[in-house]
């Protein structure tokens, strides 16, 4: 019994916020000087340490816009890497102000665990990777296959939503280690992989033969992923929201990393209001003026964040897809800056 | 009055029960601060998730589980019977490997003594997570499953696992529980051999009747053998022992029995010297002398030491969901946790199980134990 109790004390001491204190999420941002982001410990394209061990990636480069815009300054960052088990639970006992770490936005996450969610950062889809060699070609062809399941959170769930609705049978290997799942795929220990499409194609590349690896056409789920923050932090979340949509935005207006300067002076007025040279749109939320024009110059608009880490001249080569803006097919579309 | 504080038993008594208020207070204090705080940042917390549908798939399950219908109470039921099962399996091989290991690490012969002390030294010192990724790299290296290994057409090897024919009757789960039943029942009255004649006969007709009727049952029902057979994209029918389940147990139990052959051997050579000259004047043999007279000696120093390498083996089952053998760990603590977020309450109920299940063994061990502890008569 006694070893019960202190289990149980352990327990709760350990994964419990000590105090939940009142106080405003930016008043603290000031005050530390830095902001505190979490992001994935490595994922090709969204969050990767370069040679100089340097953070690299669309949701690093996301953190930085917010440090740009919050702080004046993109490099006052500080990324803690987050496994998919702790990343909420850290957000809600203060451990990080953000969670930029491609996590899907769902209802059950939004109404269970104490976050909230703001805007879509990258639209994905849950997809499944075969060898060419086995000759299928749509995924309905994989009835009583094994299908190995990446580390992942909703993508076992995924699955066997995709299998139920079919009516179709199908083993899973859930393998925890990501370099097991790998090989487990290509020992054929499993007859197909499935992951969120961005991730597949940043997996492909990591294997001996990536011609010989066709993805599945089709997406079986839809995973928005962008960022979230604490629920209840409104004017945080605000500014995290309209952070992301200033960089759409920007894509949108023709702002770029380099023309922001000029622009501010000699653009159209909504391209004034979003740099700061007309109304009042920054003070509104609590930030300086140039809020977005500081981040755009931090990391460039949504279209050069895009092609800089998982774009066509990449590695990974993603194309914009549903990722475009809405003007070309796509569905990023930034509210209006008015 | 004031003896009474000065009395040995009441100042022992209040020092226990101050203790005992102390951290009932401490376990309401986490409890309440969690609750509050968990309240304040809007988790919903409670256990009415283990009701909902699990709605993800275990690679290993020893019972019918549909991910389609079942909950994740379910799952939990299913990952704790991995557990245990792999459990005993490590634990016999553990023992088996230790006492191999120690009885060649004490021989006279310098080949096995020398075999035995290399094996022990290498794989005691290697962290039992390398062995695991070793074991299931090898375990990958074997053919697919289009070119499994076959053994007469009956069993075959691929790294998709151990397939073996299977025995199918029909039979109704209750059906084969109370004809187990009856079986215990009438070898338990053999056994206590009641003097009244009528029990034992009564007895030895139960299980005359037990035997009858199952070979009744499965003559009418048809039992049949189920070859496995390579259908699509595996083999269908018969029964499977997955790439991760022996991997898992290969690699836990020889690190256990690493440790566990030292547990025994320090334990053989702490028997006085003695007794073997003893009985070696008495002109018993080698053999005899290790079973009748040293061994026995030994296990009152193996067990105590023997169950915290036990417990170790059992808690290793949590290592794995790194190669997808999944056990409580892997479902409730994993998949569930992931899925409904319920991180707190996932995690006390593997806490609570795995605690359960090791004073469990605990208490086996313990009575183990005080059986060939030396009695005093």
């Amino acid at each position: 019994m006694n070893r019960l109790a202190v289990s149980l004390v352990l327990a709760t001491g350990m994964t419990v916020s000590v105090s939940v204190l009142a106080m405003d999420k930016m008043t603290k941002i000031h005050e530390r000087g830095v902001l505190k982001c979490g992001i994935h410990p490595g994922k090709a394209g969204f969050a990767t340490p370069d040679a100089q061990g340097r953070w690299r990636g669309m949701d690093v480069d996301f953190c930085k816009a917010l440090a740009a815009a919050v702080l004046g300054d993109p490099e006052k960052v500080e990324f803690i890497t987050m496994s998919s088990k702790t990343r909420l639970t850290a957000l809600v006992t203060d451990e990080i102000d953000v969670l930029s770490r491609t996590t899907t936005f769902t209802a059950t996450r939004d109404g269970l665990n104490g976050v909230d969610t703001t805007t879509p950062w990258f639209y994905d889809g849950q997809a499944i990777m075969v060898k060419s060699s086995i000759g299928v070609d749509t995924a309905k062809g994989l009835n009583g296959a094994t299908i190995c399941t990446y580390p992942g959170t909703t993508s076992e769930k995924n699955i066997n939503d995709f299998f139920e609705s079919h009516n179709m049978s199908y083993k899973a290997l859930i393998v925890e280690g990501s370099a097991e799942a790998k090989a487990a795929y290509l020992a054929d220990r499993c007859d197909a992989i499935t992951n969120d499409a961005s991730a597949l194609a940043a997996n492909r590349l990591g294997m001996p033969n990536p011609q010989a690896h066709i993805i599945l056409p089709g997406l079986i789920s839809k995973e928005p992923l962008g960022a979230y923050v604490k629920q209840g932090e409104n004017k945080w979340r605000q500014i995290v929201t309209w952070t992301a949509m200033a960089l759409i935005a920007a894509e949108e207006l023709g702002v770029t990393q380099d023309n922001t300067e000029d622009l501010k002076i000699s653009g159209i007025p909504e391209v004034k209001r979003l740099l700061g040279s007309e109304g009042r749109i920054g003070e509104n939320f609590g930030l300086k003026s140039d809020w977005a024009l500081k981040a755009i110059k931090a990391v460039g608009n949504y279209g050069e964040i895009f092609e800089r880490n998982v774009g066509a001249k990449t590695p990974l080569k993603l194309k914009r897809g549903l990722n475009a803006l809405y003007s070309d097919g796509g569905l990023m579309y930034a509210y209006p800056f008015r | 009055m004031w003896q009474l504080l000065y009395n040995r038993k009441v100042i022992d008594l209040a020092v226990q029960l101050l203790m005992l208020i102390v951290i009932v207070s401490m376990v309401f204090y986490f409890a309440i601060n969690a609750a509050e705080n968990m309240g304040a940042a809007g988790i919903t917390t409670g256990f009415e998730f283990l009701f909902d549908k699990a709605g993800y798939d275990i690679s290993y399950s020893l019972l019918d589980y549909d991910p389609r219908t079942d909950s994740n109470l379910d799952a939990w039921l299913v990952g704790s019977v991995n557990t245990v099962v792999f459990a005993i399996l490590a634990i016999i091989l553990t023992t088996a490997m230790s006492l191999l290991l120690a009885l060649m690490r004490l021989s006279s012969n310098w080949l096995l003594s020398g075999l035995a002390y290399t094996l022990v030294e290498y794989v005691r010192n290697v962290p039992i997570l390398i062995h695991i990724f070793v074991w299931y790299a090898a375990a990958l290296a074997l053919p697919s499953v289009k070119q499994a290994i076959s053994f007469g057409e009956v069993v075959f090897l691929s790294n998709r696992g151990l397939m073996l024919p299977s025995l199918e009757c029909n039979y109704l789960a209750w059906e084969s529980v109370s004809l187990a039943a009856m079986l215990c029942l009438g070898g338990w009255l053999v056994r206590v051999k009641l003097s009244s004649k009528i029990w034992r006969l009564a007895a030895y007709f139960m299980v005359l009747v037990a035997a009858f009727a199952s070979i009744e049952m499965i003559s009418i029902t048809g039992a049949v053998i189920v070859y496995p057979e390579l259908r699509g994209f595996n083999f269908q029918g018969g029964m499977v022992l997955p790439p991760e389940f022996l991997t898992l147990l290969i690699a836990v139990s020889s690190y256990s029995a690493a440790h566990g052959s030292e547990v025994v051997r320090g334990s053989i050579l702490a028997v006085s010297k003695g007794q073997t000259e003893a009985a070696q004047a008495m002109g018993a043999s080698t053999h005899l002398i290790m079973r009748k007279v040293i061994i026995p000696q030994a296990l009152r120093s193996i067990i105590p030491p023997m169950t915290s390498v036990y417990i170790n083996v059992t808690k290793a089952a949590a290592l794995g969901s790194v190669i997808g053998f999944m056990d409580i760990m892997g479902t409730i603590g994993g998949s569930s946790l992931n899925i409904t977020g319920q991180a707190i309450e996932c995690i006390m109920i593997v806490m609570v199980t795995y605690t359960v299940l090791n004073l469990c063994l605990a208490f086996l061990m313990g009575r183990l134990n005080r059986n060939v502890q030396l009695k005093e008569r």
